[in-house]
């Protein structure tokens, strides 16, 4: 099931999305109409299964069609997998910033950090070393580059 | 007499992974590096003789050639042609294999990940199981293709709507099993996929229409008689399955070929919002790192299984070795569709 909430600052619309995206949800009911520009956070999403994809597909070309600027903020893992997998998925829209997967080479936390495509692009994808939160060891990149980020190269 | 395992490669390491699949299958391995050799024997045998017939299709051009010497000394469709039993080892996915994946003699597919010697004995020991599975009258059973030591726990769906918490109550399970929260995610996504192609997807009426294929996913109604549904989870110590089956025997191989082959995130592949084919689902969970097997006896029953090895970190579970294995059976007989 997906929460959704929403927060208008100044001529942007921004629409937080959590939890699941599946065959229960409703953008044109739950997000409703909606004009200018929205920015769409999804870092609380954790998965979307194939009905969610094509409910996100439709509900996004549809905005796009209207002349609505569509940006993507802070995408999760999960939805940056589907950025990745379907050529269609962001329907028009910009991905601006998203979650980038590491995992502690000591104590194997989860760990993630926030990136602005724009500037993975400008340093050809080379990440920073980062340490875990948690014990201070290294943490590494924790995916495949090569698929993590091809849809920049799109 | 022992079964015959028959090996066509010239990979080191695929002779090391099907001497490990024949230990484990109770099969006789025969190597051989010349195509005729492998067809001369397929020809000379007993259907019945031949346990698994493993042909690296390392490039699309070498797997032509051995289906021509095939078709010329046997026939694709001779009797002595069982798809069930090829199993074509390849480097890379299934979209990069577009003439094997057309294929009248695909059967089971592998995704060589392994790179030294060690690598392809682990590889052996898991995909042994499934082979050992493929020799009995048929492979149903998400059990037979883990060690004896496995667990096993079956739920029987009694409403359409109950997946959303079967497929929480796995994916909470698995977190609380230190399954790191991402690989947990993608196993219940694959859960909801395979659930979901049993309750909408596989019902078919007397004339061989989908009834439910159209029906929003979210419809609750009651799944009896002919339209029960049963999951199965299966872990040990290193691998985690679950499998989704129905009682229609409805899958198409072809289509199913077709929906797993497709490179959505080329172009041409886009995405249309208006149709329910489930497809996509199953499409995305062979690329995000889950082994499939499809089991099906047409007009009896479908059984699904995503198979996923436990890993630490998501990098190792993406990479991880796999497969899709297709076992496809008529109903009162060992020969495929």
């Amino acid at each position: 099931m997906i929460k959704v909430s929403k927060e208008q600052k100044g001529d942007v619309l921004i629409i937080k999305l959590a939890g699941s995206i599946d065959e229960t949800v409703n953008f044109d009911q739950t997000v409703g109409a909606v004009q200018g520009e929205v920015h769409v956070n999804t870092k609380e999403v954790v998965r979307i299964n194939s009905v969610g994809v094509k409910s996100w597909i439709k509900y996004f070309q549809q905005l796009h069609t209207k002349g609505v600027k569509v940006h993507f903020v802070e995408c999760s893992t999960s939805i940056v997998e589907q950025v990745n997998l379907i050529s269609n998925f962001t329907g028009g829209g910009e991905v601006d910033s998203i979650y980038v997967p590491f995992a502690c080479s000591n104590c194997n936390a989860e760990l993630i950090a926030l990136f602005r495509t724009a500037d993975l692009d400008r340093n050809d994808f080379k990440l920073p070393e980062l340490k875990c939160t948690k014990c201070g060891g290294k943490a590494v990149f924790d995916d495949i580059e090569e698929e993590y980020f091809a849809f920049l190269d799109r | 007499m022992k079964k015959k395992l028959i090996l066509f490669s010239k990979t080191p390491e695929d002779l090391i992974f099907t001497t490990q699949i024949a230990i484990l299958a109770g099969l006789e391995i025969h190597p051989y590096l010349d195509a005729r050799k492998v067809v001369e024997l397929i020809s000379e045998s007993d259907e019945k003789e031949l346990g698994a017939i493993f042909i690296d299709c390392a490039d699309e051009k070498a797997f032509k050639v051995f289906e021509s010497i095939l078709q010329e000394e046997v026939g694709l469709f001779s009797e002595k042609i069982n798809t069930n039993r090829f199993h074509f080892i390849c480097p890379k996915d299934l979209e990069n294999s577009p003439l094997l994946a057309q294929s009248p003699l695909f059967g089971n597919f592998i995704v060589r990940k392994y790179v030294d010697a060690d690598e392809a004995l682990h590889a052996g020991k898991r995909y042994g199981y499934y082979v050992r599975s493929t020799l009995a009258q048929r492979a149903f059973g998400l059990k037979d293709y883990f060690s004896a030591k496995a667990q096993v726990q079956s739920i029987q769906l009694k409403r359409s709507t109950q997946k959303i918490q079967v497929v929480e109550a796995i994916r909470s399970y698995l977190i609380k099993a230190r399954f790191p929260s991402r690989i947990a995610n993608v196993i219940a996504n694959s859960i909801d996929e395979l659930v979901m192609n049993s309750v909408f997807t596989a019902p078919t009426d007397d004339m061989g229409n989908r009834p439910l294929d159209l029906t929003p996913r979210d419809t609750d109604f009651e799944l009896n008689e002919k339209n029960q549904v049963e999951v199965t989870v299966v872990f040990d110590a290193g691998q985690v399955g679950v499998s989704s089956s129905d009682m229609f025997g409805s899958l198409d191989k072809a289509r199913l070929i077709q929906h797993l082959s497709n490179l959505y995130a080329e172009e041409k592949y886009q995405i249309r919002a208006n149709t329910k084919s489930a497809g996509l689902g199953l499409n995305t969970t062979f690329k995000t790192g889950g082994s499939l097997v499809f089991v099906c006896e047409k007009g009896q029953k479908t059984e699904v299984a995503v198979i996923f090895e436990k890993q630490d970190n998501y990098r190792e579970f993406k990479n991880q070795f796999r497969f899709l294995g297709t076992q496809f059976y008529h109903p009162s007989e060992e020969s495929p569709l």
